[in-house]
């Protein structure tokens, strides 16, 4: 029977991830100063392994964390225009580090922007699974993330507000732009471990997600366990984008774009739009990074400004595209 | 063997949707519930599918509760239909057809032969195997309605619920998928479908379960079932019921007053 094709080639899988390698090994290759590293030997193995290696690896964890998040949720919330930043786990983040830069402690202890960045993502998933995680209904969810994010957005502008001098402002203001930007190997460990569970709960919804499409009955009855799902969206997600945003700030849209750039690769299949967002959110942030790198030596642009830039016509698009679908 | 529900009450909204409710289905049987917009037919196959759990009274399933068995068991067992045709992404025909297969398929395994011979069939028996490559969106609505009951006939369920499955089909498909549904019942399976058309439950089901307010007021063959007096206890219509070249026809006449 040849006019059944039931089972793609994973090319798709496999062109993300040979895009997000190349993007990796470019990181490692380029710095400010362009391609290569110094010249001198310990000042190269130097630059390398405490500079090149924990951004690129920051770079491919967070893009990944961002990209298949991204996904799940658009699956789960049947949505399109669903992103990780809806559940309001990384405007917690960002509350916790703002406090923390607010308060003064970021610049006493090492690693405590991170830590704190953890702790708010913390408060903001517990919040959000007391509020919707009951409820079977996926309104419920995104209600409690729009609230949890303008409370948390809210005493986010409330510390910018009331900071103590204008230098704690700028830094708030440059760290909510989000940058990969002197991260060390000591943030890697702090974030990988976190955001390698949270991917590996997302990675498993897919079957479910692909009954959800038929809508919550059919897919109960399709086996799917609605708690089940929930919990592994949830936790999955405040795991992920919790740890990716306490180290490296919030960065918008790419868990908006990607899962939209790879759908009609995977033909709109929301189970195998999943591996291709992971590596394509990974590939987009390392790239995105190494722009930064190219076209802004000094590192006065920040990472999430370009990538909002970037996604922010892509988004017009997409909302001119849905008003076509509805006036049709 | 049967899938049945028992005394069953439910109360949505602090409404109550059933009251004292049974409906039973064994092997061999095809049977038609029918009654008024918003008789509780929906709420019923719902409760009967397992989806939604009754205030009172109970599910069974060949001798068990539906909440005992591992959810992908239960889906083996007993497929549904609902009335919502809405699919959220716009999947391939063959995509969504090969959604009937997740239950049948442990956790990251492959599509394997049967699972493909199945999918096939159920294309084959909706007609809609030449629209297997079309994403779905692009389907008229007859046509989605065809591809989400082959969706539930590949699921290869002992039990079939199909909740209005006819809207929206034209006259040959109806007949196509009753006829469908008789084979299934022929072939040891039972179905339970919700219906507006009373011709159609007339002529098919080998029992008919007439539903009001949340009430069982009839139930049986459709020469018992079908009377004038139920009829217009049930919809509050005058109808007549007449036989055309042996086919059983229910002709609503007009309203009562």
């Amino acid at each position: 029977m040849t006019g059944l094709r039931l089972s793609r080639p994973p090319a798709v899988v496999v062109t993300t991830a040979v895009v997000a390698l190349v993007a990796f090994a470019l990181s490692l290759a380029i710095g400010p100063d362009g391609f290569g590293l110094p010249k001198d030997e310990a000042a190269a193995r130097l630059v390398f392994n405490e500079i090149r290696v924990p951004r690129a690896l920051l770079g491919f964890l967070v893009g990944a964390a961002l990209g298949l998040s991204g996904a799940v949720l658009q699956g789960y919330l049947r949505n399109a225009l669903a992103e990780p930043g809806l559940l309001g786990i990384s405007g917690g983040a960002a509350l916790g580090a703002v406090i923390a830069i607010h308060t003064g402690i970021a610049g006493r202890m090492a690693l405590s922007l991170p830590l704190a960045g953890l702790a708010g993502a913390a408060v903001a998933s517990i919040a959000i699974a007391a509020l919707a995680g009951t409820g079977s209904s996926a309104t419920t969810l995104v209600l409690a993330g729009v609230a949890i994010s303008s409370v948390a957005g809210a005493l986010t502008s409330l510390a910018l507000n009331l900071s103590p001098n204008p230098f704690a402002s700028t830094e708030i203001m440059f760290w909510l732009m989000g940058s990969l930007t002197d991260r060390s190997l000591a943030h890697v460990w702090l974030a990988a471990p976190l955001i390698l569970v949270g991917l590996a709960m997302l990675l498993t919804t897919g079957r479910d997600l692909e009954a959800l499409s038929l809508g919550e009955d059919a897919a109960q009855n399709l086996g799917v366990d609605p708690a089940g799902l929930r919990f592994k969206v949830i936790a999955g997600t405040a795991l992920a984008v919790g740890a990716a945003t306490a180290v490296s700030g919030a960065i918008s849209f790419i868990g908006l774009i990607i899962p939209h750039l790879l759908r009609p690769w995977v033909a709109e299949s929301p189970g195998r739009l999943l591996v291709p967002s992971l590596f394509g959110g990974a590939a987009l942030v390392l790239m995105s990074d190494v722009a930064l790198r190219l076209f802004s030596p000094q590192g006065d642009l920040r990472l999430g400004v370009l990538s909002a830039l970037l996604g922010a016509p892509f988004f017009l698009r997409l909302v001119l595209q849905k008003r076509g679908d509805l006036a049709r | 063997m049967s899938l049945a529900a028992e005394k069953v009450s439910v109360t949505l909204a602090g409404k109550p949707v059933l009251s004292d409710f049974d409906l039973t289905v064994a092997p061999g049987e095809l049977v038609a519930v029918i009654g008024p917009n918003g008789a509780g037919k929906s709420t019923a196959l719902r409760v009967i599918t397992g989806l939604l759990a009754p205030d009172s009274g109970r599910v069974v399933l060949d001798g068990t509760s539906p909440h005992d068995l591992p959810r992908r068991e239960l889906a083996r067992q007993v497929a549904y239909i609902p009335q919502d045709r809405t699919v959220h992404w716009s999947l391939a025909v063959n995509r969504v057809v090969a959604l009937g297969r997740l239950p049948h398929r442990s956790f990251a395994a492959a599509e394997n032969d049967s699972d493909r011979t199945a999918i096939e069939n159920a294309m084959q028996r909706m007609d809609i195997m030449h629209l297997a490559q079309r994403p779905i969106a692009t389907l008229s609505g007859g046509e989605r309605a065809r591809a989400l009951v082959a969706r539930a006939l590949s699921q290869d369920a002992q039990y079939l619920i199909a909740d209005e499955p006819t809207a929206g089909l034209d006259p040959a498909h109806t007949l196509q998928l009753f006829d469908e549904f008789t084979r299934l019942a022929r072939d040891g399976r039972a179905v339970i479908t919700a219906l507006h058309d009373l011709s159609l439950a007339a002529r098919y089901a080998t029992r008919i379960v007439l539903m009001k307010d949340g009430r069982c007021l009839a139930s049986g063959r459709a020469d018992e079932v079908l009377s004038t007096q139920n009829l217009s206890a049930a919809f509050g219509i005058t109808a007549a019921v007449a036989q055309v070249q042996g086919i059983p026809v229910v002709v609503p006449l007009s309203p009562l007053p």
